[in-house]
């Protein structure tokens, strides 16, 4: 293990964001930079003292703190016609919130599967289905969150 | 009764009886009160349906809506050549009833006015000068001309400046320039003049492209100039400074005869607290603020959706709420549109197909499609070549109108009804999207210090934004982003990229990436350089510092409270492939979002400033790119590669955080869990993973 570190004159670091150093014109330096390698596996401090600040947090190395979701959707509706879906957060009607939506897909024969990325918990999920006939309804298929699943299914059928 | 000027006893013979005379001489003393205001409104006077008194409409000119004013202006004639005075807020103009002058005041009631020195005729040609007290009256024929009557006097004496040989127009009304003076008018055939009433020369501008009878011109306070046509009630509006003016139509108005039109040439077509016309809100180059003549209504009982509220001017924040889009816009098939009506009346759509920034004549989409009160069912054919060749998708606009009108084009004004643009993307056949997140953006925050743990505040650099990923038969054809640099709490300069982990370069339809930064196309191509990335990188802001301005008294771009007012730095770029990658291996969610420092500026002790784009800081346990060559293990920093374990400390702290939703970072030096309580039981114990939606509302960015 090599470690070389530069060092410049006076840096003084105060505030966020690399402190209020004054860097608004182009630096002119001679440093020395290396390529450290340290290799390390973190390992969880516990403690016991007040947390007052984030930097008191001891986090599970492996938890990346992402809050996405997986979704597995089936849908497979033996449609002879054209049709569309949107899968969208639901309206308090039950209908779809079409400026929250997480999928829109053109609806054919073939059963389609898809894996759905979430960025957060939704309340409910609506499918709405909608046929190119006129004065036809759509069709609707709602989705909550199972929290006891290992895997979150969305199956249509 | 008539109003009387005492003038009038020295002046032309007038024919009323003795008692008439007092009445009305009793009647001056209710001495005529001027206009409280220059109002925007234009006066239109023209005579009854059965008889010829006088009736005052008032026009809104942005939107041709009408009203009358006063069916009872104390005359049983017609009232004509009438103009608003700038120096006394009453109206001028000439009088039928007893062929003389005529005064009008804020009750709408005709006072009349002797004149010497007039010819015994009447005058339908008229407006007061907005540059001298005068008001100018004009008969063509030789024995009449151009007549000049000063109002600052307490007789008023004509004198003429021009004879009908001079001067001699087929005009029905003129207008003064509220700058320069000159009275302006059409005639019958289309040729719109200047006239210098100081010698009657009148110059030839141009043929504006429309005929009829103009019996009604007006001027704003921007020099545009507005013609009336008697015979279909079309509104005009002419921009006179043009080296060839034309006639741009400008609102439906009303249809009339023997009419004349007023107004305060100062005063705006829409004054700024006027929240009586609804606003369309697509960009400018469409048409949308009253400048540009956008589509505008004056709101009432006709609307889309559950309601409506006006505007001064197009907002960004608008209203829309009437038309559905449950079905995609593929080429070469249907797409089906539910559109809600409160009453019956006319639906006009257009759709930009070929993103030029404009609604022209192809572009109409619904042409005068008769709704119901209710949900409507519209279909529209998305033409087969509405993407060129290669394009998996793109965004564009429709405008839909609903009126009374059965003919009706994507700009300018109507009486009633609605308008709501809407961008819509236009996807080739058998593309499917999926959108992360659902709504709003995901946020991702930057502490900026690594290797050295920072102050967690998580504000140093705070970019949002929303992924779009087409499908085609489950291989990603293109990825779409769009949204916002909302944050920089830095003092080092810092870029943002996203990269596409497991996308080849080569595999990047690179010619056709397009930058968008605050709507204007970014010169340099984002898609990094091959020789730094093997991987598609796009470099989204290559020096975030370098996209704003502060405002006075502000170090940081909007975490200081009172700093959060400038608007965050928009953008959009999206990256279409030359071939479909299997939705297995491709990048999801918000990707690989990262910093990296900026070359040539100094980046703290670990970063060498001619090589500052090695320097990268990733959500934790993210692998950099290859570009990184800082290293990992210095100070703070307890990545372990092998692990994959990355941009951590020793205590599992991240330098980065993705929140998925539209968040609000915590104040300049507020650190996180002061912010964010919930903070500590989500990042401990996994606990709820909504921590994000209970902040503290002082320590957060308003």
């Amino acid at each position: 293990m090599k470690i070389v570190l530069t060092i410049f004159l006076i840096i003084v670091l105060t505030g966020c964001g690399g402190g209020s150093s004054p860097d608004e014109t182009n630096v002119v330096t001679t440093p020395e930079t290396q390529t450290p390698v340290v290799i390390t596996t973190p390992t969880p401090i516990p403690t016991e003292t007040a947390i007052n600040k984030t930097s008191d947090l001891v986090i599970e190395p492996q938890f990346d703190l992402s809050t996405t979701i997986t979704l597995n959707i089936s849908i497979d509706l033996k449609l002879t016609d054209r049709a569309f879906v949107n899968l969208c957060e639901a309206n308090s009607d039950g209908s779809a919130n079409l400026n929250a939506c997480i999928w829109k897909a053109p609806l054919g024969q073939s059963l389609i599967e898809r894996k759905l990325t979430l960025a957060r918990l939704p309340n409910m999920l609506v499918a709405e289905v909608w046929y190119y006939t006129p004065n036809t309804t759509p069709s609707r298929f709602t989705w909550q969150f199972e929290p006891d699943a290992t895997v979150q299914q969305f199956i249509i059928q | 009764m008539l109003g009387f000027d005492i003038g009038l006893k020295q002046g032309k013979a007038m024919n009323l009886p003795y008692y008439t005379l007092l009445t009305l001489f009793s009647s001056v003393s209710l001495a005529q009160e001027p206009f409280d205001i220059c109002p925007s409104q234009a006066f239109l006077v023209q005579k009854h349906d059965n008889s010829n008194a006088a009736i005052m409409f008032g026009v809104n000119l942005a939107t041709g809506s009408n009203k009358v004013l006063s069916d009872n202006m104390n005359t049983s004639e017609r009232i004509n050549g009438v103009g608003f005075n700038l120096f006394d807020r009453f109206i001028y103009g000439w009088g039928y009833e007893e062929n003389t002058m005529i005064k009008i005041g804020k009750d709408f009631k005709a006072q009349k006015l002797e004149v010497f020195g007039l010819p015994d005729t009447n005058f339908f040609v008229g407006d007061v000068s907005t540059t001298e007290n005068a008001l100018y009256l004009y008969r063509r024929g030789g024995s009449f001309g151009l007549y000049r009557i000063p109002l600052d006097q307490t007789t008023y004496n004509a004198k003429r400046v021009a004879d009908g040989n001079t001067l001699n127009l087929s005009i029905f009304d003129l207008a003064f320039h509220p700058d320069n003076g000159k009275a302006y008018s059409v005639d019958s055939n289309g040729m719109l003049y200047s006239i210098d009433v100081s010698n009657g020369n009148a110059a030839e501008l141009g043929n504006i492209g429309e005929s009829g009878t103009f019996g009604a011109v007006y001027f704003d306070v921007t020099g545009q100039f507005y013609i009336s046509r008697n015979q279909d009630g079309s509104i005009f509006r002419i921009d006179v400074a043009q080296m060839s003016p034309s006639a741009e139509f400008f609102a439906y108005g009303p249809s009339s005869s023997s009419n004349d039109g007023a107004r305060c040439a100062t005063a705006p077509v829409i004054d700024v607290d006027d929240l009586s016309v609804d606003f369309g809100d697509a960009p400018e180059s469409y048409g949308s603020s009253i400048e540009k003549n956008g589509a505008r209504h004056e709101i009432g009982e006709l609307y889309l959706g559950s309601g409506i509220t006006g505007e001064p001017q197009p907002a960004k924040e608008d209203d829309d709420d009437g038309v559905f889009f449950v079905t995609g816009f593929e080429t070469g098939f249907e797409t089906k549109i539910i559109v809600n009506a409160s009453r019956p009346g006319y639906l006009h759509a257009w759709i930009d197909w070929d993103s030029d920034g404009v609604f022209d004549t192809k572009d109409k989409a619904v042409s005068a499609r008769e709704l119901t009160a209710g949900n409507n069912e519209v279909f529209v054919n998305v033409p087969i070549d509405a993407l060129p060749v290669g394009t998996p998708s793109q965004q564009t606009w429709i405008r839909l109108r609903l009126s009374d009108k059965a003919e009706l084009g994507p700009k300018g004004g109507v009486n009633n009804g609605e308008v709501e643009d809407y961008p819509i993307t236009i996807t080739n056949s058998g593309i499917e999207s999926s959108f992360y997140p659902s709504s709003g953006y995901t946020t991702i925050a930057f502490e900026d210090s690594w290797p050295e743990q920072g102050d967690y505040d998580f504000n140093d650099v705070v970019v949002q934004y929303r992924v779009r990923k087409d499908m085609k038969d489950n291989q990603v054809v293109q990825y779409a982003i769009e949204g916002q640099l909302t944050a920089v709490g830095a003092s080092y300069h810092n870029g943002f990229a996203i990269r596409f982990e497991g996308i080849e370069h080569g595999a990047v339809q690179s010619q056709r990436i397009a930058l968008r930064i605050n709507g204007e196309i970014q010169a340099i191509n984002p898609l990094e350089s091959a020789a730094i990335s093997e991987e598609a990188t796009l470099i989204v802001f290559n020096d975030t510092k370098s996209h704003f301005q502060l405002l006075s008294g502000c170090r940081f771009f909007r975490t200081e409270p009172n700093c959060t007012s400038q608007p965050a730095v928009t953008f959009s770029v999206s990256l279409p492939l030359i071939t479909g990658v299997a939705d297995d291996f491709a990048p999801q969610g918000a990707l690989d979002p990262f910093i990296f420092a900026v070359n040539g500026f100094s980046h703290g002790a670990y970063v060498q400033p001619s090589l500052a784009r090695q320097w990268e800081v990733h959500l934790k346990n993210r692998a950099p790119t290859p570009a990184f060559a800082t290293g990992f293990g210095l100070a703070d920093d307890a990545s372990s590669p092998s692990d994959g374990l990355f941009f951590q400390t020793s205590q599992g702290l991240p330098f980065a955080l993705e929140v998925g939703a539209t968040w609000r970072h915590p104040q300049e030096k507020v650190d996180l869990i002061k912010a964010y309580p919930a903070f500590v039981e989500f990042a401990t114990q996994k606990g709820s993973p909504s921590w994000f939606q209970s902040p503290v509302i002082e320590h957060v960015a308003q």
